[in-house]
């Protein structure tokens, strides 16, 4: 381990607080939502439009779009929108309105 | 903020940050373009989180650390978090900023998009729970973390021991690694292996760490269902040899069978491709120093033909200097002085490269044991016996199979499914041989009208007077 800077350890310390559904969640600088979340052992995100079937982030690089939710008013790729603090997450896809 | 360069790069993997420095070390301006939050690509992808600052560098994570002082430290301008959304000959590329949207100018264009993942689909392979493998290395470099308890690495190709060990590195011992390929298969690669000793060497030692861990192997075996409702509990692996199957107890499963290129912009301008037999998909056709059939234009990297991270950096770089050489930047000898040696280079690389890829082989039998019920297009829920139905009414070409069933027409637009839909239309149908994909078009990545017109109102609409009657 390489001994982190102190301003690593200043941001290993003051973690980001987003809400998801409502419920509280805290997280990293530098985490995505979609990572945030699965790291919080949240793996189910939204249900496919047609046929309702369960779903959760899948490529992690932005191309399957299988994370795309509400965040912060509208849909965008969890796996591609950074955390910060206050962002409000909710765990619809576009199809669900 | 300027809009027009000498050239433009869009891609800030190995390939087009090498393109970018090679001609702006020449002396041309130019702009590197990538939707990511830095440069680095997938494989030398940089560490977000404080937590996967702070690990100890491997040799991917030195590579990307040295590619990005030197891009930081040289005159070209890099547009982090910028999607592209359209290209158009001359060149003109709209791409989609955090602030706005923007179109940039250049008479000439580097292509290094770089790969993207294939999966063979499987019964529940939608099932929350299950990811890529290249998810797994997403997870692992930016976040120095991976999710799960019990998790099973599954698929093809080097990425799956890579993948395995680093996982085992993270105190994550994985309860199974399914590999299609049998030992046959590894060895025969062995020999191109011997090509790039440091690399071999690499997987040996990987290899080592999981056997002694104690990791179950399931080589020439494959992943045929995974069960669970909102969640995965567990996989289904049968053996490619004997048939005979078991299941697996798993809350995670990161399945991957080889990369193939993502060539959206290339199609788009109708670049000369051809099909790629050893690797699937196709490749885009280039001279030694990668200019493509359109003028202006060089393509570099995975984006053009899969080959990995060291052979995409050396063609980056010969691609930047074909720029430069065709600006009259570089003369001729001073360019050929740059150029051999890196021709000799890639040469070697590739044969390490063909090695590796002949592991990620994508037969197009592949998809043979594909059951009615599995899903083949993820976005819409199209199953491959949705899609053998619309072949009964007589779809027979991607076009079709799109407008019968909406397959293709969901948010991924086609980049999960059509390469395995054409592979079930191919092998169903017995087509003539011939282009199978879907019509190429903008915007090539999904954006949301508000980004695109930004504060354009209806009311600025320039609206002319109508003429008196």
């Amino acid at each position: 381990m390489i001994d982190p800077t102190s301003q690593q350890r200043a941001q290993i310390a003051s973690p980001i607080h987003i809400t998801v559904g409502g419920r509280e969640v805290v997280c990293k600088l530098g985490q995505t939502v979609g990572s945030a979340l699965l790291m919080e052992r949240v793996y189910l995100f939204r249900s496919s439009p047609n046929a309702r079937t369960p779903r959760g982030p899948f490529c992690m690089m932005g191309a399957c779009q299988e994370c795309a939710i509400r965040i912060d008013g509208s849909i965008r790729r969890a796996c591609q929108t950074e955390v910060q603090d206050g962002m409000r997450v909710e765990l619809l896809g576009a199809g669900a309105l | 903020m300027n809009d027009t360069y000498d050239l433009i790069v869009i891609g800030a993997g190995p390939s087009g940050v090498e393109a970018a420095l090679a001609a702006a070390w020449a002396g041309l301006t130019v702009v590197l373009i990538d939707e990511g939050p830095a440069p680095g690509g997938q494989v030398w992808r940089a560490p977000q989180t404080a937590t996967a600052k702070v690990k100890p560098a491997d040799i991917d994570r030195a590579c990307g650390d040295d590619l990005r002082a030197r891009l930081a430290a040289s005159s070209v301008d890099m547009l982090s978090r910028a999607q592209v959304c359209d290209v158009r000959a001359g060149f003109s590329v709209s791409c989609i900023l955090p602030q706005g949207a923007r179109v940039l100018s250049a008479p000439r264009l580097v292509l290094a998009t770089g790969a993207t993942e294939r999966i063979i689909p499987f019964e529940g392979w939608t099932t929350p729970g299950v990811f890529g493998l290249a998810a797994a290395t997403v997870l692992i470099k930016s976040e120095g973390a991976l999710p799960g308890r019990d998790i099973v690495v599954a698929g093809q190709g080097p990425l799956l021991i890579a993948v395995a060990a680093k996982a085992l590195a993270l105190g994550l011992r994985p309860r199974a690694i399914i590999d299609r390929a049998g030992y046959g298969d590894w060895a025969r690669a062995l020999i191109g292996f011997a090509n790039v000793p440091s690399m071999a060497l690499q997987g040996a030692l990987w290899l080592a760490q999981l056997r002694l861990a104690g990791v179950p192997m399931y080589p020439h075996c494959e992943v045929i269902k995974s069960s669970g409702q909102d969640c995965l509990s567990s996989v289904t692996v049968r053996s490619l040899a004997t048939g005979a199957t078991t299941e697996i107890a798993a809350d995670t499963l990161y399945v991957g069978n080889g990369l193939v290129p993502v060539d959206d912009i290339h199609r788009l301008l109708g670049l000369a491709q051809q099909p790629d037999s050893l690797r699937g998909g196709y490749k885009t056709l280039c001279d030694a120093d990668r200019r493509s059939s359109l003028a202006g234009l060089y393509v570099a990297g995975d984006g053009a033909g899969i080959h990995g991270a060291l052979p995409s950096a050396v063609q980056g770089r010969l691609a930047g200097l074909a720029a430069a050489l065709d600006h009259g930047a570089l003369n001729a000898a001073r360019h050929d002085a740059q150029a051999r040696p890196l021709r000799r280079r890639l040469a070697r690389y590739i044969r390490f490269a063909d090695a590796s890829c002949r592991l990620m082989q994508f037969p197009v039998t592949a998809l043979d044991g594909v059951t009615e019920a599995t899903i083949i297009c993820r976005c819409e829920d199209v199953t491959a016996g949705d899609i053998q139905q619309a072949m009964r009414n007589k779809a027979r070409d991607m076009n079709q199979l799109k407008h019968f069933t909406r397959l293709g027409m969901g948010p991924c637009q086609g980049r999960m499914c059509s390469m395995n839909a054409a592979c079930l239309l191919r092998r169903q149908a017995d087509l003539p041989p011939g282009d199978l994909r879907l019509t190429p078009r903008a915007p090539i990545r999904p954006i949301e009208m508000e980004q695109l017109i930004g504060t354009f109102d209806y009311a600025d609409i320039p609206v002319p007077k109508p003429a008196p009657l």
